[in-house]
């Protein structure tokens, strides 16, 4: 049989240094490996594990946010007769710009953004084509991307 | 000798069915149940895998009360191709929704694996260890019921608990519920043996791993209950003995689901409480029906429904247990689980998520599988025994083969049941009993169970998951 007063005894000892580990060790870590850069990098870092893809109609978003008003659609067209169509929430968009919506679809797909210009896709941003200059320009919610691979170009 | 030699077949036949155990749940764990259909999976992954690099535990809450909420894509698995509903996640920090002890497994595991940031944590990575636990609570569930019924009755557990096809796509699945299951598993082992033996350390063991199994999540306070509920069924009243190994238990258990406290002060008082609060006012969801929905539908999320008929017959049997005065110790026990489960599923219950109901299902198969053991080796409740095993043999048949396939099988069906059933009535009116025709029927038909759970785990994939599974 246990001696149930030692036996609390010495549980009541390991448990004490037990939490004085686990609480100064943890605030340590925190002050010392915490920051909001990195945590960004965690949270949105590309995986090493995962494909990229050189085929911008191969993965899409499906469905739609249920925020109305604040999304962005982006359609993609192939010249094989494929396409890639998503809306994208702009709530989850740090960079409101033409150019920073285009290049966080290329993250979450998996593509390189570079790929529009080298494959040579004709982008239209609501009917207007999509210029350089424009890239820099804030992305008006509700608006629409349609690219188009132009092998002709 | 003799005896030494039987032993050790028995320990390597329990053995084997592991391994068989850990062989089925291994078969696709990556790609079934579908990555993504529950976040939760990687939720508990990143919460651990964040903690690690960041020293911040990071995660999907959704719940309000939470400074730091970030909408992201994080596109792991590639899952916004496949089962996005198109709304961003949600992520928040410091996360505080659960206590941290899975994420570290899940994540820890992921970290070591290679995994840096959260798109690495996928599946293929994340579910191994899920599936390791799942195993270990094949083994615990075959151990309470060797001790406690017998060996036969343990190797009918864990051959149960070990294909069913709801338990095994479900033990894939990385949920606090999953890795609350071996600790309420093993509590009704130690409890056992406690009230067998009269040994400190048993009780002892059953605080440590109580107080564990809060560590997962909340909920693990089912172990707390049932403990309450075995010894007030031992002592059969509150005297000071009683008193006496409750207080021990507390004294030991209660500190260490106190550890969530002391790691939420670690990210703020004010934060932790606001969570926790926010966590008490959830959606009851599963609404007034939720008793029925228990028996009558088994979800693996919110919307995939697989009805199980081993677990409704384990509910049938549960029931009609307890409308008598249970004697048998292991039995007891059992029940005690279910109705302090039960308890925890009531007052903690939010949306009908199908991974709540999943720590009632092992208690199900206990109480199964002694009621089953029972009828083959003793010929008690031949009659029901055959019942049972006819209704889940069908449903298992009915899930490989179509109706249509089914009737090249018709008249052997027909005849072979109804005529089983006629004799079995007859015998039963005329109180003739026939040991070895029940044990070499109800053998048949145990392994007939067995080999189509198999089968129909073998031909379930994405196909037949979308097709088949709602």
């Amino acid at each position: 049989m246990l001696n149930r007063k030692k036996t609390l005894l010495i549980f009541g000892i390991l448990y004490l240094v037990f939490v004085g580990v686990l609480f100064f060790g943890l605030k340590y870590r925190l002050k010392n490996k915490f920051s909001v850069e990195g945590l960004n990098k965690t949270i949105s870092g590309k995986s090493v594990f995962r494909d990229t893809t050189t085929d911008l109609c191969k993965y899409q978003i499906l469905g739609d946010p249920k925020e109305e008003g604040n999304y962005v659609k982006i359609n993609i067209f192939c010249s094989n007769g494929k396409k890639a169509v998503s809306t994208v929430s702009l709530s989850a968009i740090e960079d409101r710009t033409v150019g920073g919506f285009m290049a966080e679809y290329a993250r979450i797909a998996g593509f390189e953004m570079t790929l529009f210009n080298e494959q040579n896709f004709v982008c239209y941003l609501d009917g207007k084509l999509l210029t350089d200059e424009m890239m820099k320009d804030d992305i008006r919610p509700t608006s629409t991307i349609d690219c188009t691979e132009n092998p002709n170009k | 000798m003799k005896n030494n030699a039987i032993n050790i077949f028995k320990v390597l036949t329990f053995l084997a069915v592991l391994v068989l155990a850990l062989m089925v749940r291994k078969k696709s764990y990556a790609e079934i149940p579908i990555p993504g259909q529950s976040v939760d999976e990687y939720s508990y992954s990143w919460v651990g895998l964040s903690l690690i690099e960041n020293g911040m535990p990071v995660g999907i809450s959704g719940i309000d009360g939470y400074k730091n909420s970030l909408p992201m894509y994080v596109n792991v698995d590639r899952f916004f191709q496949t089962v996005s509903t198109g709304e961003p996640l949600t992520i928040n920090y410091p996360w505080m929704d659960h206590p941290p002890l899975l994420g570290l497994i899940t994540g820890g595991y992921a970290y070591l694996s290679g995994a840096r940031v959260f798109e690495d944590t996928t599946s293929y990575i994340i579910r191994k260890p899920i599936i390791i636990i799942g195993t270990i609570s094949v083994a615990l569930l075959g151990i309470f019921c060797w001790i406690n019924f017998g060996y036969f009755a343990g190797m009918l557990g864990v051959l149960l608990y070990a294909t069913t096809p709801l338990v095994v796509l479900s033990s894939r699945m990385i949920q606090a519920e999953n890795a609350i299951i071996p600790c309420l598993l093993a509590c009704m082992i130690f409890m056992s043996l406690y009230i067998k033996k009269k040994n400190d350390y048993w009780l002892l063991a059953a605080a440590l791993i109580s107080g564990m199994a809060t560590l997962f999540k909340l909920t693990g306070f089912v172990c707390h209950l049932f403990v309450l509920f075995a010894l007030l069924g031992n002592y059969k009243k509150i005297n000071k003995s009683f008193l006496n190994d409750f207080g021990f238990f507390l004294i030991v258990s209660l500190p260490i689901s106190f550890l969530f406290v002391a790691y939420g002060l670690v990210y703020g008082l004010e934060n932790f409480m606001n969570i926790l609060f926010s966590n008490y006012n959830r959606f009851y969801g599963i609404g007034p029906n939720s008793l029925i929905e228990l028996i009558r539908n088994q979800r693996l999320t919110q919307h995939k429904f697989l009805p199980e008929v081993s677990i409704i017959s384990g509910w049938l049997v549960f029931l009609s247990l307890i409308t008598k005065d249970v004697k048998d110790i292991g039995n007891k026990l059992a029940i005690f689980g279910v109705f302090s489960y039960l308890i925890v599923y009531i007052f903690f219950g939010s949306q009908p998520y199908g991974w709540y109901t999943f720590p009632f299902w092992p208690l199900l198969i206990i109480l199964l599988s002694k009621f089953l053991s029972d009828g083959i080796m003793r010929g008690k409740n031949f009659v029901a025994v055959f019942f049972f095993s006819t209704m889940i043999l069908g449903a298992n048949i009915s899930q490989i083969i179509n109706v249509f396939a089914f009737q090249a099988y018709a008249n052997w069906w027909r005849i072979g049941v109804s005529a089983t059933f006629f004799i079995l009535v007859i015998m039963s009116i005329l109180k003739l009993k026939s040991k070895l025709l029940y044990k070499i029927l109800l053998l048949a038909m145990m392994a007939g169970i067995i080999y189509t759970n198999v089968q129909y785990l073998n031909s379930i994939n994405i196909d037949f998951w979308w097709k088949n599974i709602s």
